[in-house]
Formats: structure tokens, sequence, C-alpha cells
């Protein structure tokens, strides 16, 4: 992984007047409406309504889930890093620029400042195993578009959530940290919406499969993120495992 | 508490009651813990105990703290075994407390592997402090006599039982009950100051200032890493 990127990041393409303008149907945002029922499961998950009514355990649900976070996140660093490999940076410019903005926002939660410098230290939940190898093939068999598409849903809900319920107080520290996704939503919405309006090469079904595949990830990693209060619930019964030293 | 069945059977059958009590007045174990005070007011002036207690606490810095604690305790089990490899087999009870010890925190990383998915501390990066703590320990466990390893552990077991007991009052307004509740034994701590006394009652070879010299290395490392924690 080349961290060296985080620095290099600068002329990133605009298209947020292309939207705004609303001359073009887009594509992003049908791929998105047509999952708003999963959309609407994680806004009202356990999870998210314990973090805004701050009631969420913060060491049997929220530590935990960050680390699956955080785990995820370094696959899609790998996957973008390997995405960026393939792109000739003085040949595709604004393609480049986009993963490299996207290698760079997944640096939200900056690895040195929780302590690990790589995925080495942890272990996933079969959902985050399945996502972690799905993103890492997208971005190593398939066009770059794909994995830009792809990483919509990821940034859109932990996003759009942080707009559509309040999480203040306690947990203010989560919503505010995945609000910061709004504005890379956006660039790659309109991105993938000017790239298919270029005519580029693009295959919708294959992209909206894609897309939802990613939107299922997502989704479940929310719906199963009390399962582990569960399990430390149990586990807890006797205290003795929580801590000895 | 960390005592796994056959190290408790060895345990008890030396002395039935000795063990899991708070050792005497006049102990090691109770001298050294009054010298730090200073230490452990100071402990508790920190942002995260303090956030623990009034609620105030970033979930964020916690969980990095107990990230980095992981670290520690990956350490700790190869410190502890360094040291155990140390005991000569006279020693039979110091073998089973140091056997105790090390499966007590081998049962806390299990724990955190099924919970907090962490399962190596390969691409865990300590701070300066948990480097230099666990290379102290470390250090000491290879340098010194396996009865100065135990000593060196005590504040990492005792400081944070005296912690959580000072945040109970707070425990109904806090969402970070779990961590009061983990750390509400104090018996691993008093097993190991009631066998520190046995052994400078049995005549065998201690050296006092040593031992409190450690044991204050330990206090401070211990006071930086919640120090250090909330930014």
């Amino acid at each position: 992984m080349n961290t060296e990127r985080i620095t290099e990041s600068n002329n990133v393409v605009d298209h947020t007047q292309r939207n705004e303008a609303g001359s073009v149907r887009s594509f992003a945002d049908t791929a998105w409406e047509s999952n708003l029922h999963f959309y609407e499961e994680v806004r009202h998950s356990p999870f998210i309504s314990q973090m805004a009514d701050a009631t969420l355990n913060p060491n049997g649900v929220y530590g935990p889930n960050m680390n699956q976070t955080l785990y995820r996140e370094f696959h899609i660093r790998y996957a973008l890093d390997s995405a960026l490999s393939g792109v000739d940076q003085s040949e595709e410019p604004e393609l480049y620029n986009r993963l490299l903005a996207l290698y760079n926002q997944y640096f939200q939660y900056n690895p040195e400042d929780w302590h690990v410098s790589s995925s080495d230290p942890f272990v996933g939940t079969s959902n985050s195993d399945d996502f972690n190898a799905w993103v890492v093939n997208v971005a190593s068999e398939h066009h770059p578009i794909y994995l830009i598409f792809g990483l919509i849903p990821n940034m859109r809900i932990r996003s759009q959530v942080t707009n559509d319920v309040s999480i203040e107080g306690f947990y203010s520290v989560w919503s505010e940290n995945n609000r910061a996704f709004e504005g890379e939503v956006v660039e790659s919405q309109n991105f993938v919406d000017a790239w298919i309006s270029e005519g580029k090469d693009f295959d919708e079904d294959f992209a909206a499969d894609i897309y939802n595949q990613f939107f299922q990830f997502e989704t479940l990693a929310y719906l199963q993120a009390l399962e582990t209060s569960k399990l430390v619930q149990a586990r807890m019964g006797t205290h003795k495992y929580l801590r000895i030293r | 508490m960390f005592y796994n069945n056959i190290t408790g059977r060895i345990l008890r059958r030396r002395s039935a009651s000795f063990f899991s009590t708070e050792p005497p007045e006049g102990s090691f174990f109770r001298d050294a813990w009054e010298a730090n005070q200073d230490y452990y007011e100071q402990t508790l002036q920190t942002a995260f105990i303090q956030g623990i207690g009034d609620n105030t606490l970033s979930p964020d810095d916690y969980s990095k703290l107990i990230i980095i604690d992981i670290y520690y305790c990956f350490r700790a089990v190869e410190n502890l075994k360094t040291a155990r490899a140390k005991v000569p087999s006279s020693e039979e009870v110091l073998q089973a407390l140091f056997d105790g010890l090390i499966s007590g925190y081998e049962e806390y990383l299990q724990f955190l592997s099924d919970t907090w998915y962490i399962i190596r501390k390969d691409g865990i990066v300590p701070t300066p402090n948990f480097q230099d703590y666990s290379d102290f320990e470390e250090n000491t466990a290879t340098n010194e006599d396996p009865i100065y390893t135990l000593v060196a552990y005590i504040p990492c077991y005792y400081l944070w039982y005296n912690l959580a007991e000072s945040l109970k009052p707070n425990y109904d307004s806090t969402l970070y009950k779990d961590w009061i509740d983990g750390n509400s034994d104090p018996t691993p701590g008093y097993d190991i100051g009631n066998f520190i006394e046995e052994w400078k009652n049995d005549g065998k070879p201690w050296d006092e200032d040593k031992a409190l010299a450690l044991y204050r290395q330990s206090m401070t490392h211990e006071f930086t890493a919640f120090d250090e924690a909330v930014s």
C-alpha cells in the first residue's frame, strides 16, 4: 500500500454541477433508489438507534464494530491501491484522481491514530471476509470504474444516515467521521454519470449487480452489529474474561 | 479469577485461606501501593478515568486504548513465559502462580479474539510508552529473578482494580459499566502480594529497594498510558 498517495491528491475533477443542473438522469441515484429498502433497515437498525439515544455499549458493540470497519477499510485501500496501479495517471488523469481521492478518503479513520498499520491484527466476521474478498476481486478483475461505483453504497449509507438520524452527544464522533464521506459520494456519483454520458465502456447490468452486492454487505454489517453484543454479554456472565490485568 | 483448577488446588493445598485475601499491613504489597499514591491520584484525574465516571469519554478514545492494551497483553504472555522458564522445579507454587497469570492473559486474549476481533499483535503500533512498558517488563523477565517479574506486574492488576472501585458510584450513569465490571476483582494482585510475603518470610533472596523501583516504574507507565489516551 502506498501511503505517500495521501499527499498526492489534487486536481480532482468536479462534476457536481452536472447533477445539480438536473439535466441527466443519474444512474447512480437510480441504483441507490433501488436499494432504499436496505437503507431503511440500516437507518432503523438497533446499532444506529442506540447511537442516537446514546445507549449503545461502547465496549461490547461500538469498539468491536469499529475494528470490523477498520478491517474492511484496510481492504478497500488495498483494492484502491491495486486499481491505482493499473491506471496510467498521464493517460487517464480524471480516473486516476478519482481513485486517489477515494484512497485518501478511506484514511478518515487514520490507522496511526488507531494504533494499527495494516489489517494483520484483525479477524473478520463472515460478512467482512466476504466483503473483503469481493472488493479486492472487483479491483483486480474489472475496470476501476466498477470499483468506484461499487464503493458508493459504503460511503453513502454512512454519510446519509448521519443526515437522516440525529446522532449527537456521546456518539457524535461517529456521526462527524462518517458525514465526512458525503463529498466523495457526490464526486463518485457524478464521475460515474459523466462516464456513462460520455459513452465510455460501461456495462450497466454488471455495474448494478456490483452495486447491489456492496449494498447488501453494508446492510448486513449494520444489522449484525449487535450480534457482537450478545456474544459479549454471554461471555460476561462470570466477568471472567473481560479483563484479567 | 485467573487460576485454572490445577493451579488453584496447588495453591490451596499450601494454605487454604492465605491466597485471595488482602496482604497484611506492613507487607510489600501494601507498602508499595502506599508509596505510589501520587500516581494513583494522578491517574484518577486523567481525562480517561474522569470520562468513564461522567460518561464523557469518547468511544473512539476508549477503543484506541483497548487496542493498544491488547498489544500489551500479547507481550505480557511472552514476558511471563520468559520468567516462568527460569523458575526452578523446586518452586512449585511460584510455577503455578506464573501458570495462572499466563493462562489468565491467554483467556483474555481469546475473549478479545471472539469479541474485539483482534487475534495478533502484528500490525498494532504501540505508543512509545506502551512499547517501553512492555520492553521494561521483558527486560525484567529476562534479566532479573522471577519474583521481580511478579512485582513489575502488580500495578497492572491492582491499579486497574482501584480505578474501577473508585468509579463504582458512577456505575448506573456510565456506559462504561463493562470496564468497571471487568476490573472489579482484586485477587490477582492479592495473590501476588501474598506470595511475595511468603517468599520473604521463607528468607528467600529479596531486594526491597529494587522491588520498589520496579513497581514504581510500572506505575509510571500505567499513569502515562491513561494520561496519553485522550488527546
